[in-house]
Parts: C-alpha cells; structure tokens; sequence
C-alpha cells in the first residue's frame, strides 16, 4: 500500500470568479482527513478535479499511488465516492439503484448492502423521489460503502442531516476503516463533526492550502493568548498572529506557535494574561475570517 | 395579471416564445407552398400553441419560488391564463403571417388562403384555453372515493397528451371558415366557453393531505413486477431505457390510432381500417411508398416515447441527472462516452421492432424495406440532440436543430429516393461523430454539466435562483 492515499502536488484551476491553487495536498493511507475550508473556498473544486469532473489547469494528483487521469479506472476501482449532489432517482427506486452499481464491482458485498441498508432504516423497495434528503445521503453512502472501497472521498456529507443521523454516518464510516487500510477524505464546513472522527485535517481557503497536519498536532500549534499592550502596531499583520478581539489595550490572538513564541509577545510589549487550548473550529473561524 | 410575473416570464423565456414564432414560420411557408396539409398545419399550430402556451407556462410558473412570491394564486393563474393564450397564440400567430407573406412574395399565389390563418389562431386559442382549464379540474376534487378521482385522471391525461391529441384529429380539424358548423361549431363554441371559464377560475390553495406513512408505501411494493436483478452495471442502464420506451411505443400508437379511428367513425359514419389510420399518422414507415417526410414524425414519436417518462417521472434527462454518478464509477471517460451515447440505442431498436409488429398485423405482409438508413440518420441526429443538452443543459433549442437535421435529410432526399441512403447514412454518421466529440468533451473539461438537475431547476427556476 502507498504511504500516501492521495497526494495532490501544484494544482491549479482557473475561473472567472475563482482560482484554485497552487494546491498541495497529502492525505496519509489509513487516515481520516477532514478537508475545511469556508465556503466557496475550493473543497468540491478540488475533489471533483480528482475524479475527472473537469480539467485541471496544472498539476499532478495521485490517488492510492495512481495517476487520476492515466490511471482512471484503476481509480475509480479503488476510490468510492459519496456527495448530495448525487441523484439517483432515475432509477426509481433502491433497489433499482443499488443492483445497477453492484454490476461495476466484482467485490461488492451483499450482505453488508444489506445490513447498511438495515442501519440506515432504508428498504429496496423504497422509492427515492420520496426519500429525505437525509436518506439520499444514506443511499449514497450504502453504494459507496458496500464494495469495500480503499478510499472514500466524500463532499460534504453530513449535510442535511440530523445529529443522529450524523452519529450513524460517522459510526459506519469508522466501522468501514476500522482495518486501518482504508482511507476517508471527508470536505465538510462543519468543523464540530470532524474534530471528533478526523485524525487529520486540512484547511483551504480562497483555493489554497491554509495548513494540514495531524489534529492533534494543529491543536497544539496554535494557541488562543489574552494579553494587555498599547502598541497596536506591533502585532499588525504579524504574521502567525490573528488578532480576534481588542478593547482597548486588552487583546485576544490566535497564536500559531511555530511563528510566533510567547516570548517573542513579550518582547513586544505584551504582558499574556492567559494562553489556553482552542478547539479546531475556533482554529477554522479565526484563519477563515482572517 | 401581475405584470410583473407577465414581463418577468417573457423576458426569460423569449427563445420559447421566439421559437413558436419561427416554427411556425417555417410551417406555414412550407404549407403555403404546398408541401403540407393544411390539416396538418392547424394541428401542428395547435399542437406547438399548447406546448410554448399552457403545458409551458404551467411548468415554468409551478416552482415554489414563485408560489412563495407575495402574489396570490389568483393573480398567478390569470398571468399563467394570458400567457398560455395571448402570448402564445400570437406568438404562433406572427409566424403563421410571416412565413404565409414570405412564400406569397417569393412564390405568388400560396396553397392556403390567409383566411386559414384566422381560423386556425382562433382554434389556437380555443384549444389552448381549453387546456388551460383541464388544470382547474384538479382544484374541483372533492372527498376521496374513487370514482371522485376519474375526472382529475382524465384531466391529466388529457393535459399530459394534449400536444399530440391534434395529431390524432386531424382529419376532422376545420381547415376553412365554411367547415365551421354543426357538430365542429359547437366543439369550437364549447372550446371557446371554456377558455372564458379558465379566465375566471380562482386556485383554491389547500393544505396537503395527510400521507401514507412510508412503511404502508413498502408494503405496497410492486411485488408483481419483475426486479431483473441479475442485470446490473450499463446492462442495467440499457435495460431501464428499454422498459421505460417500449409500453410507451405499444400503448402510444394503439391509444393515437384508437381516438382518430373513433373520431373518424363518428364523422365519417364508417371505420377505414387501423392501417388505414396507422399510415395517415405515418407509423407504417416500413411501405415501399412510405413519405421520406414522414420520418420526423418517426422521430419525434421515438424521442418522446423514450425521454418523455423520464421527463415526466423523475428528472429531466437521466444523463444529466445522473452524470456525476456516472463519471465516479469504474469507467473511463471514453467508456462513459460511449455508454451515454450508445444507450438510447434501445429505445431506437425497440421502436423499430414495434412499427415492423405493427406492419405485419395491419397489412399481414413483412416490411418491403426496415429503412436502415432513415433508422441510421434519426439515430444519429438523436445522439447529437443529446449531446446538445448535456452540454447546454437547455433542451429547447436542439430540438429544433433536430427537427432543421431530419426535416432536411428528408426533404433533400424527396425528389430522387436513390439520394435517401447516401444523405441518410452520412447525416447519421457525422451526428453520431460530433456526438461522440461533444460528450467526451463534455465529460472531461466541462465541470458545469455537473451541477445538481432537479425540480427545483423546472424551466426559468435556475434564472431565479440566481
């Protein structure tokens, strides 16, 4: 197995009203990987590039070490793939939809079809057009998930759906990967859902990569710092610091700590009143208004 | 009438408008030179003044969008009333007068006198209140025996095949002021009261009713019907196509010929034969005399019988529906582009099949001829139609292209038969070749043709989302 489930070196795409990148991405082979970004910040640009929906501009994308274009049926034989976007009411109903995909995957395990579709209270018989919007996702997901795939990419799948129904998806997907040889990228705006599944993360913003690394290590990275000074000027446009509130001369900061050390602060005139942990949307709020 | 509403839908839909317009051009110049009927004009020209008027105006004004605008169901319905008359009527109405003075001009006395464009607007405007007020029938349920639900299902198949029904009249349609009367004047009246009632009819909006929950529905599965489930994959796709058009290709022509053959029994005072009507709607295209031009007829019957369950079921046009979906499964982009181009390969074979059934059963001898070249060049126009729109995502516009591609290749092959194969096939071939360009490069630069097709994008729902 590559060590890399997808590597995404220099990619670029252009349109009139947005430019993607240059985009350097890597997901880890057997990692959860949230991919965050704000709206419009280029997540389903990105992922749509990787599957051939449309052409990049520049760029080399490797998926489970596979060129995505030269290699794209070997591709698409490894890599499921799960969006709302996804219709499948021509086909009319479950059943009708799940029998067609099974045919393009010789691995595709019926019975766990069957048991998903028992998790996610869906029968064959149900007819999509009536289905919530909630349940398509389901459906989408049961396709995905039925034949095993390596990886899974999915664009922004919890949407629409209902904290238990978020719960479900998330404890089938960590059923699905538990192996540990399997790998899901996730593009999701809801920050909360994926600090607690995602074991790794990164964040594009106005199609560029803002950071990627471990949770864990982006947690420990950046730091929210209270602190008392009265030269504005010194922290603005500091880079490694995002200035989130100020009253006065009290200040409050996002600290990326591999810039900017609390002694650095300090030596500017900062006197830190308080330096605590921050969650990782807090970590996406400040970069993402920033 | 909201003016508003009014300016708004004539604003965004003025190639429709503009296409009625110029069909009916071409239709009357054609007519007025003598190339078709004039009972084949006033169907067409009712059939196109029902189409651009009230199926239309009905689908484009029906996106809750504009249900939730602050303008009450009156005012929508009386915007909904003028356009699918005035505005679609006239529309139709111009053309007629311009293609008939074009071909006077160029050719000097016409085929038609100009007191037939009269008539056939004023039965335009009949017809498409008449229409129209189908809708309101609906509204007029009450309860929910039965038997109190038959009206509101024949209204809708009357409204749902309300384009084709001229077609399977046509040899009653009043061509002239002097046919008006007795029996035909009175349909004309009633037509006419009829729009007048639509004018006055006000929507009751009521609460929806209570639904079935989701486990009755499963219970009620359609047990009886076969789930094929050993046919999964593209076998799956051609299968679905295959199952969707051919009862439509069965039950369409039985049901056309069926009302034609009755209509024309209370008119004539005797039954003339099924062949006799299947070769006057043109579905004996299999005779050695069969009319080159009655192969856009064949076409759009195969077309509708095809994409018209899908149009009317689920989405619009299942590729585009489904494309992205598509483009994630083991396929490579060529191996797509043939499967989206090669699918409706089935409806085609299965519509073939049907007409030869049909053939062999009225005239009790085998097809002189199966018009491989014709089957060819429709075919390959209609790969193109649906290259069109999966690449512009509007449908309107390539059907004219159709009609322009097949109407030509019939027409230019009409004064020396022997010409019909060499133009057919190569009509057929080059269709086929920019279909396949314009898909593959669809699929592989084209991330647009991507995004989501749903209700919500009904015709004109997609400006006002913007």
């Amino acid at each position: 197995m590559p060590r890399h489930a997808v590597e995404i070196r220099g990619l670029r795409k252009h349109y009139p009203a947005f430019e993607l990148g240059p985009l350097d991405l890597t997901v880890p082979a057997g990692a959860i990987y949230g991919l965050v970004g704000p709206n419009g910040s280029g997540k389903t640009t990105t992922i749509d590039l990787m599957f051939g929906i449309g052409q990049k501009d520049a760029g080399q994308i490797t998926m489970l070490g596979l060129d995505h274009r030269r290699d794209e049926l070997g591709v698409k034989q490894r890599v499921g793939y799960v969006s709302p976007e996804l219709d499948f009411r021509p086909w009319g109903r479950v059943g009708s939809a799940i029998e067609f995909v099974r045919g393009f995957y010789p691995g595709w395990d019926e019975e766990y079809s069957r048991y998903l579709l028992e998790q996610f209270r869906m029968g064959r018989e149900d007819k999509i057009s009536v289905l919530s919007f909630g349940s398509r996702i389901k459906l989408a997901l049961v396709l995905a998930l039925s034949w095993r795939p390596q990886l899974l990419v999915l664009d922004e799948p919890t949407v629409g759906l209902d904290a238990i129904a978020k719960q479900q998806v998330f404890r089938e997907l960590l059923a699905a990967v538990r192996d540990g040889e399997r790998t899901v990228l996730i593009s999701s705006h809801g920050i909360s859902d994926l600090e607690r599944f995602a074991d790794h993360v990164g964040m594009i913003k106005n199609g560029r990569l803002v950071f990627e690394g471990s949770v864990a290590g982006l947690l420990d990275r950046y730091r929210m710092v209270d602190f008392m000074s009265d030269r504005p000027l010194a922290f603005k446009d500091q880079p490694g610091i995002v200035i989130q509130e100020r009253d006065d001369t009290r200040w409050r900061a996002l600290v990326d700590r591999e810039q900017v050390s609390l002694a650095w602060l300090q030596a500017h005139g900062a006197q830190p009143i308080a330096d605590v942990q921050v969650s990782l949307e807090e970590v996406f709020v400040a970069l993402g208004r920033e | 009438m909201n003016q508003r509403l009014f300016r708004d839908y004539v604003r965004r839909h003025r190639r429709t408008i503009l296409g009625a317009t110029v069909a009916m051009a071409f239709f009357w110049f054609g007519g007025a030179r003598g190339l078709a009927t004039p009972g084949l004009l006033i169907a067409a020209s009712l059939s196109v003044a029902v189409a651009t008027g009230g199926v239309h105006a009905f689908v484009a004004l029906a996106p809750r969008e504009i249900r939730m605008l602050p303008i009450s169901a009156r005012e929508i319905w009386v915007t909904r009333w003028w356009l699918s008359t005035v505005v679609a009527v006239g529309a139709g109405m111009t053309g007629k007068v311009v293609g008939w003075l074009v071909a006077r001009t160029l050719a000097g006395p016409t085929a038609i006198p100009e007191t037939t464009i009269w008539l056939s607007s004023l039965c335009d405007f009949a017809y498409a209140g008449l229409v129209l007020g189908l809708l309101a029938v609906p509204s007029a349920r009450r309860g929910d025996a039965a038997w109190k639900k038959w009206p509101f299902v024949l209204a809708m198949i009357a409204f749902a095949g309300s384009v084709l029904w001229p077609f399977a009249l046509i040899a009653v349609l009043p061509v002239q002021w002097n046919q008006v009367v007795g029996f035909k004047a009175a349909v004309l009246a009633a037509a006419l009261g009829a729009t007048a009632y639509a004018y006055t009819f006000s929507p009751t909006v009521s609460a929806p009713g209570p639904h079935e929950a989701r486990g009755s529905r499963r219970t009620r599965a359609r047990s009886w019907m076969p789930t094929f489930s050993n046919v999964t994959g593209t076998r799956r796709l051609v299968l679905k196509a295959w199952l969707i058009s051919l009862p439509l290709q069965v039950v369409l022509p039985l049901f056309v010929v069926g009302t034609y053959g009755l209509v024309d029994t209370f008119v004539e005072g005797h039954w003339q034969g099924a062949a006799y009507y299947l070769r006057d709607l043109g579905l004996l295209p299999f005779e050695p005399d069969a009319e080159p031009l009655r192969f856009i007829g064949i076409f759009i019957f195969v077309m509708v019988t095809s994409a018209a369950p899908w149009y009317l079921g689920q989405t619009r046009e299942p590729e585009q529906a489904m494309l992205r979906h598509l483009r994630t499964l083991p396929m490579s982009g060529s191996g797509l582009t043939l499967v989206l181009v090669l699918f409706p390969l089935a409806s085609w074979l299965s519509a073939w099949l049907v007409l030869a059934v049909f053939h062999l059963a009225v005239t009790g001898l085998p097809p002189a001829s199966l018009r491989l070249p014709e089957f060819a060049a429709a075919f390959g126009v209609s790969t193109l139609v649906r290259a069109v729109t999966l690449r512009r995502r509007r449908p309107q516009w390539q059907w004219i292209m159709a009609g322009v591609l097949v109407g030509a290749t019939a027409f230019a092959s009409r004064p020396a038969q022997a010409m019909l194969t060499p133009i057919a096939v190569a009509v057929g071939a080059a269709s086929m070749a920019i279909a396949v360009w314009l898909t593959h490069d669809t699929l592989t630069r084209r991330r647009d043709a991507y995004a989501p097709v749903g209700p919500s994008e009904l015709p004109g729902a997609a400006e006002l989302g913007r």
